[in-house]
């Protein structure tokens, strides 16, 4: 088994890092694609970014034209931005001049201290509520549960946000409505995200413990003498939290989309604000960098989700989860 | 355990303390713009609104402009030279005296990136015993207006690299930049040695965010001292909050009509004349801008002395007179009420951008309105670009836009000449489409050669009556500036030319 381990681990490691570079490539040629299917002058856009609606003038525009060489055929752009990136340089912002892989690594620097406390804001809520449901299926809390998750599966990411806002900000004058200085204008864009992520965590952490609590294993630790808790704690926690650990991983997209919501109603600098802003002004490296390091880090949380996954059950190197 | 018990701690720590006591006693700027590089081109605007940049001169509060960093000038006979004597014992943020070199470098190295400048023509600038001399290749009359073009202020040679390129911002304001947080926002300290009013409050914070309904909830949470650009909705709901209230100041910008004169259905005036009668400026002034006396019955607003007439003839509603204008020129109603003639149908789309909330209610407002006179009127929302792309491709039928008249530089020619007498392709959402008018260029040309203010009256009055005759925009509403301001502050004055905000004019109340 250790020996399985050892071979897996590499394996799994290769498999990822090969998906990431894919997965990063595809998303930034994907979007490359798309920012130049809109129809519309692109230095036209980009001078709008930099100079405001009402500053703009010819010259202006035709010095943008010029120096991001925005005349070269598309396939001659897309081929030198390639070799750029082969070489470590993803290029700099067409908007504000700056190095993308600066804007980035400030803005991802917001985005995952957000993305941190959102996400374990939303465990600290769904993983005693789920366990509770899970381990009395039907019963109160369950159904309280469930009525709670639909509800805010169902509510939009901004209309949460929105409601948040009315409530802290508005009525309770409590906190701030946006910023990022100070560490409470982090409170409700994470709380916004973690009631996002709750809702549909807190369902699978209640069915992976139902499915544990209904097992054999878990009939014969009560045959032994266990007690419900000591039962669940020995043998049941470590079997419910594999599907629970995939699904915190798969997590991360519907977190990504919760960045752009969340970000700009919060008007908080991370990836999500760097990108819809990129995207509104059309600044094709930002817009690609900012796809790179998603597809990048989502392929790095899968591989840290499998690895997780295969240290809590060794069976899955014996069936080959790390190495398909 | 413990780690539980830190963890609770921090979520409720984040949950229940009352963050609004740290409060700082910081003057906090909120505007929609979000200064994307630090340099003059792109953020000349806000850098000199906000205090930091300067230029030779300044204007007051009715666009006249007025001694700055020069205390005097004069002109050659020929109006080819203007020389500016300097103010003595001026200093720049990095403390170095502002001298006559300094400036003539800070011109020549700025100059080219000037949009408005540009038109003046500028051939050299040097130095002298406490001046600065200005060469121009041919007379320019408004050139003291066109110096205030904020792309090009007044710099401390600290501010370039031995190449010339420019790299910080040291100039002459009230505020100095201690941190750039870009396009977030920039801290701001007060400049102790400035040569006017020195600032009363020391740390300015002024935060870019460009979402109207956040810049609202930062009102009213008291979050911000200073909010720009507040929506017409949100008026009653600030000043009802207690933490701010609202200040209004009539600014010289009109909301639009685009016309391509070009479109078969737009070609004659007297149909452009028709659209305007069709339209209930009072009724759009009063329900979406909150100010019936915003209603614009001609291009310039009436603040706007010299260029805005009382004798015009106004465009008023009058959907009787524009149903007889049509039906004289045989445009007839068909089955669905849609007038057509020669197979051409009475309709156009209107392309219109969100980033100004109150224009995609216009245009609606408009929708309904020329239905009345049998014109089928399409919306499209999109980005600004999305006008002058279609004027350049000549897709455009219909736009509103808005032009602030003074933006930047305090003489209207400026925007004049951009939007009306220029075959350069069109760049923002503001000036004619396919309309040429040999006499607006002479006019315009005329005014740039003549200095005496009395004798430019009737070339100023020729300029707004082309305007108002040949309908190349229609003027809807002008608009007013909304301001929160928070109660905690005192001596806000807006600038209803919008050229700076007197940030070093402010301070506390006890």
């Amino acid at each position: 088994m250790q020996r399985a381990v050892r071979h897996a681990v590499p394996r799994a490691v290769l498999r990822r890092v090969l998906e990431a570079l894919s997965v990063a490539l595809i998303l930034a040629t994907i979007c490359f694609a798309l920012l130049h299917a809109i129809p519309g002058d692109m230095a036209l856009r980009i001078a709008v970014g930099q100079l405001g609606t009402e500053n703009m003038s010819p010259a202006a525009v035709e010095q943008i034209r010029d120096a991001e060489m925005l005349s070269r055929p598309l396939l001659v752009q897309y081929f030198d931005w390639l070799k750029a990136v082969a070489t470590g340089d993803i290029g700099r912002s067409f908007v504000s001049g700056r190095p993308v892989a600066e804007e980035l690594r400030q803005a991802g620097g917001y985005t995952l201290r957000l993305a941190v406390i959102a996400w374990l804001l939303s465990y600290a809520l769904a993983l005693p509520l789920g366990i509770a449901a899970g381990l009395k299926p039907d019963g109160a809390i369950d159904r309280a549960t469930a009525f709670a998750a639909a509800a805010f599966s169902s509510l939009p990411t901004f209309l949460i946000g929105i409601a948040l806002i009315s409530i802290f900000v508005l009525a309770l004058n409590l906190l701030p409505p946006a910023g990022y200085r100070r560490p409470e204008h982090l409170v409700l864009p994470a709380i916004t995200l973690a009631l996002g992520l709750m809702a549909p965590s807190m369902r699978v952490i209640r069915d992976a413990v139902a499915e544990v609590q209904a097992s054999a294993y878990m009939t014969y630790a009560h045959v032994r003498g266990f007690g419900k808790a000591k039962a669940f704690i020995r043998h049941g926690l470590r079997n419910a939290s594999v599907p629970i650990v995939t699904f915190a991983a798969l997590q991360f997209a519907y977190l990504m989309d919760g960045f752009f919501v969340v970000e700009t109603l919060f008007n908080f600098p991370g990836i999500g604000n760097a990108m819809v802003s990129a995207l509104l002004a059309r600044d094709v490296p930002v817009v690609m960098g900012c796809a790179l390091l998603i597809g990048t880090t989502f392929a790095a949380i899968s591989l840290a989700a499998d690895l997780i996954c295969m240290w809590m059950d060794p069976r899955l190197v014996d069936e080959g989860h790390g190495s398909r | 355990m413990s780690r539980n018990l830190w963890f609770s701690a921090f979520v409720t720590a984040m949950l229940v303390s009352p963050f609004s006591v740290f409060a700082q006693e910081e003057l906090r700027v909120v505007e929609p713009f979000q200064l994307q590089r630090l340099d003059t081109q792109t953020g000349g605007f806000q850098l000199r609104a906000n205090g930091v940049t300067e230029t030779l001169v300044q204007t007051n509060p009715e666009a006249a402009v007025l001694p700055a960093l020069a205390e005097r000038w004069e002109t050659s006979a020929d109006g080819l030279k203007w020389t500016f004597f300097l103010r003595p014992n001026v200093t720049f943020h990095d403390g170095t005296a502002m001298t006559p070199e300094a400036v003539a470098a800070s011109f020549k190295a700025l100059l080219p990136t000037g949009n408005l400048i540009k038109n003046a023509k500028v051939k050299d600038v040097s130095a002298g015993d406490g001046t600065v001399t200005f060469t121009l290749e041919q007379p320019f009359a408004p050139f003291l207006a066109y110096l205030l073009d904020p792309a090009v202020p007044v710099l401390a040679p600290s501010s370039f690299a031995s190449s010339g390129e420019l790299t910080a911002i040291v100039a002459t304001g009230p505020y100095r930049i201690e941190k750039a947080e870009l396009p977030q926002g920039l801290d701001l300290v007060r400049h102790d040695s400035y040569w006017g009013d020195v600032a009363k409050i020391e740390r300015v914070r002024v935060d870019g965010i460009p979402n109207p309904e956040t810049r609202v909830n930062i009102a009213l949470a008291g979050e911000g001292d200073l909010v720009l650009e507040i929506p017409t909705t949100a008026v009653s709901r600030i000043d009802r909050s207690g933490e701010t209230h609202i200040v209004r100041a009539p600014v010289p910008r009109v909301v639009m009509m685009l016309v391509n004169v070009k479109k078969p259905q737009f070609a004659d005036v007297e149909i452009r004349r028709a659209l305007s009668f069709a339209v209930d400026r009072q009724a759009i002034a009063r329900t979406i801008m909150g100010n019936e006396d915003l209603a614009a019955n001609q291009y310039f607003p009436p603040a706007m002395k010299g260029w805005h007439f009382e004798d015009f003839k106004p465009q008023t509603l009058n959907v009787a007179e524009a149903n007889r204008i049509l039906d004289e020129l045989g445009w007839k109603p068909g089955a669905d009420g849609i007038r057509e003639k020669d197979g051409t149908r009475f309709a156009g789309m209107m392309r219109t951008f969100p980033q100004r909330a109150y224009l995609p209610v216009i245009a609606e407002a408009l929708q309904a309105q020329l239905k009345a006179i049998g014109f089928d009127l399409s919306i499209q929302v999109g980005e600004s670009s999305l006008i002058p792309e279609a004027q350049n491709d000549g897709t455009l039928e219909l736009g509103l836009g808005i032009r602030t008249m003074i933006y930047q530089v305090p003489d209207p020619v400026a925007r004049l000449t951009s939007d009306f007498a220029t075959d350069e392709p069109s760049t923002d959402a503001t000036g004619a489409t396919g309309w040429k008018s040999e006499e607006m260029r002479a006019a315009v040309a005329a005014y740039n050669l003549t200095t005496d203010p009395e004798a430019r009256l009737p070339l100023q009055r020729e300029m707004a009556e082309i305007l108002q005759n040949e309908l190349p925009v229609i003027p809807i509403t002008f608009t007013d500036e909304k301001y929160a301001v928070s109660e905690r502050l005192e001596g806000f004055v807006a600038d209803p030319v919008m050229q700076t905000r007197p940030l070093n004019h402010l301070s506390f109340k006890d």
